[in-house]
């Protein structure tokens, strides 16, 4: 089944157009890395798909449902879930506090104002695992502020994950982290459930030829190759035009 | 030449001015490409300079003393909040004068309930928009309310005020004719229960989103919250806690005037939320008595200078004490307990 369908995607800021015209499905199950130099319009992409602002023109569709005229919370609760370039925690929360926050997202339990959040034992049980998962059971009482870069990073991965998404679009989730801890990144991410759908955005070689069975290369705003990891290697306009000219 | 070098100056600030995210990725990618096309690359200080702006800019320090220190739990910092403190007070002692309904089980219901409607109304208004513009907004919903109460001088007395407003009757225990002990124990124990009701709504999942919200809107509703209902619902709850503090405190002094829920009493609540702290529920309490208290003390003296003083320990206390003075009594108290731990030792 299609988890994600684009039609005749555009997305323009007045005059500078940053998507033109793309369409593109992606299966249930898949990993789709966008690959793209700056400004290339993966960023908005992901933006649109998690209805951080709507299309210019265009339809998006999640699991066969037109989701591009709802607003951003109604997308958590179709089954999608985001992560962020730069990383946005909440500062002011500690780590659990944070976790339990994206847990209690979902659930009608958000709403509860007289129980403490931290009352619920299949959401404490869930929020033990994430934590143990990520490595973060260390800072659990820690502030969001208050740790260290790369816990950041995986704290808002887990931010994302702890909402039980069906599509998990991750934009960067790399950026800034150091070479081991994009070793575990990747061993993470292959380790998550095999339904889950992937699609993400990075910069990072290693990590979109680790992780992704699809690649989907953009050059400012319009499409210019989809194929596995091997076929974009090889191909010679995105050598060209992503990778830099071959020196003679 | 003097008038076109003037124009470009203008020109040019109008250029800095509507500078987009957009035309920033622009000229990233002006930049990048002659970059490339030259080969070069950054100097080691060029990129770092740049990499102190990025931080700055992403950690949001750049931004005002006032923004990063006085907001409240929902991350809504409303200047009319005293609106739902008067509508409470005035439900209240309007039951009470002209209807002669005196039984506080009836007069408190009533004052929340009203209120909490006002809340939700205001609300409606003031959520469409954020930061400053919400405080000004709260302001003048405050103020029209204010001025209705000025003008409708038939029902509420106008400025002469709503006067003689007895004390309720409880009913229960024989407890009619409040005297002023009695009344204050009721008030305390209103207090109590209303503090009690807050504890419990912060460390709830929706007390905890509220928190959330304060930190960061776009990520909570990235999690499925709706952001607008929650502050919605939060007006409610906070106008209904406003309401009971008014149907007491119409009690108390056993007057109602327009002022009462003016613009300055509305800034002497944010004070004493400043000054006791707000990231702590306590904070408040005693920011309340630490303000009562002074005023008391300085109306002794010299009563018109009161507001002079009263402004003056607002810049001192949002310039100097961060967080309030809660977090450094918690301080203190750590050390003094400390001290007595060596001692003993």
């Amino acid at each position: 089944m299609e988890a994600i369908k684009l039609e005749g995607l555009s997305k323009s800021y007045g005059a500078l157009s940053v998507l033109e015209n793309i369409s593109f499905s992606v299966q249930e199950g898949e990993r789709v890395a966008i690959i793209g130099p700056n400004g290339a319009g993966k960023t908005t992409l992901i933006n649109i798909l998690s209805g951080e602002f709507p299309p210019t023109s265009g339809k998006v569709y999640c699991f066969g449902k037109d989701i591009s005229k709802l607003l951003r919370y109604q997308h958590v609760h179709d089954g999608m879930s985001r992560s962020f370039q730069i990383t946005r925690i909440f500062d002011n929360l500690t780590v659990m506090q944070n976790i339990l926050l994206a847990l209690h997202g979902k659930r009608s339990s958000r709403y509860q104002m007289l129980t403490r959040a931290n009352a619920y034992r299949n959401i404490n049980t869930k929020a033990e695992e994430l934590l143990g998962l990520l490595n973060l059971w260390a800072v659990r009482e820690k502030k969001g502020n208050s740790i260290s870069y790369g816990d950041k990073r995986k704290l808002e991965i887990a931010l994302s994950l702890a909402s039980e998404p069906r599509i998990l679009l991750l934009d960067e989730p790399t950026c800034g982290l150091d070479v081991g801890e994009i070793d575990g990144f990747i061993s993470l991410i292959k380790n998550i459930s095999k339904n889950l759908t992937l699609v993400f955005a990075a910069h990072d070689m290693d990590v979109v030829f680790g992780i992704a069975k699809r690649v989907v290369v953009l050059y400012y705003g319009s499409f210019l190759a989809d194929g596995t990891p091997d076929e974009i290697r090889n191909n010679p306009k995105v050598l060209e035009i992503y990778l830099g000219k071959k020196e003679e | 030449m003097c008038l076109r070098s003037l124009k470009d100056k203008i020109e040019a600030k109008r250029v800095l001015v509507c500078s987009t995210r957009a035309m920033e990725k622009n000229i990233d990618i002006v930049i990048e490409r002659r970059f490339k096309k030259h080969g070069m690359s950054w100097t080691t200080k060029g990129a770092n300079n740049l990499l102190k702006l990025r931080i700055l800019c992403y950690t949001k320090n750049y931004g005002g003393i006032l923004d990063k220190r006085v907001k409240l739990w929902g991350g809504l910092f409303p200047l009319g909040h005293t609106a739902f403190f008067g509508i409470g007070g005035y439900t209240a002692g309007l039951l009470m004068v002209r209807l002669h309904i005196t039984s506080f089980w009836l007069l408190a219901p009533a004052g929340i309930v009203v209120a909490g409607i006002t809340g939700g109304l205001f609300a409606i208004i003031a959520l469409r928009s954020k930061g400053l513009l919400f405080s000004i907004i709260t302001m003048a919903e405050c103020q029209l309310l204010v001025t209705a109460a000025t003008r409708w001088t038939d029902v509420t007395g106008g400025d002469n005020g709503l006067i003689g407003i007895p004390k309720p009757d409880l009913n229960i225990f024989g407890l009619n004719n409040l005297n002023q002990t009695s009344f204050y124990i009721l008030v305390l124990i209103v207090t109590l229960i209303c503090y009690f009701l807050m504890y419990r709504i912060i460390k709830s999942p929706f007390g905890l989103a509220l928190q959330g919200n304060r930190d960061d809107e776009g990520r909570l509703a990235h999690l499925g919250y709706n952001t607008w209902l929650f502050k919605f619902i939060a007006f409610i709850i906070a106008g209904g806690f406003a309401g009971i503090a008014g149907v007491l405190f119409a009690s108390v002094n056993g007057v109602m005037v327009p002022a009462h829920m003016g613009v300055v009493t509305s800034v002497l609540a944010v004070l004493m939320i400043i000054m006791g702290g707000n990231r702590i529920i306590f904070g408040p309490v005693l920011g309340a008595v630490v303000v009562a208290g002074l005023e008391n003390v300085v109306s002794l003296y010299t009563p018109q200078r009161w507001p002079l003083i009263l402004g003056c320990i607002f810049v001192v206390t949002v310039m100097f004490l961060r967080g309030g003075l809660t977090p450094y009594l918690i301080k203190l108290w750590g050390r003094i307990n400390l001290g007595h731990g060596s001692n003993k030792a």
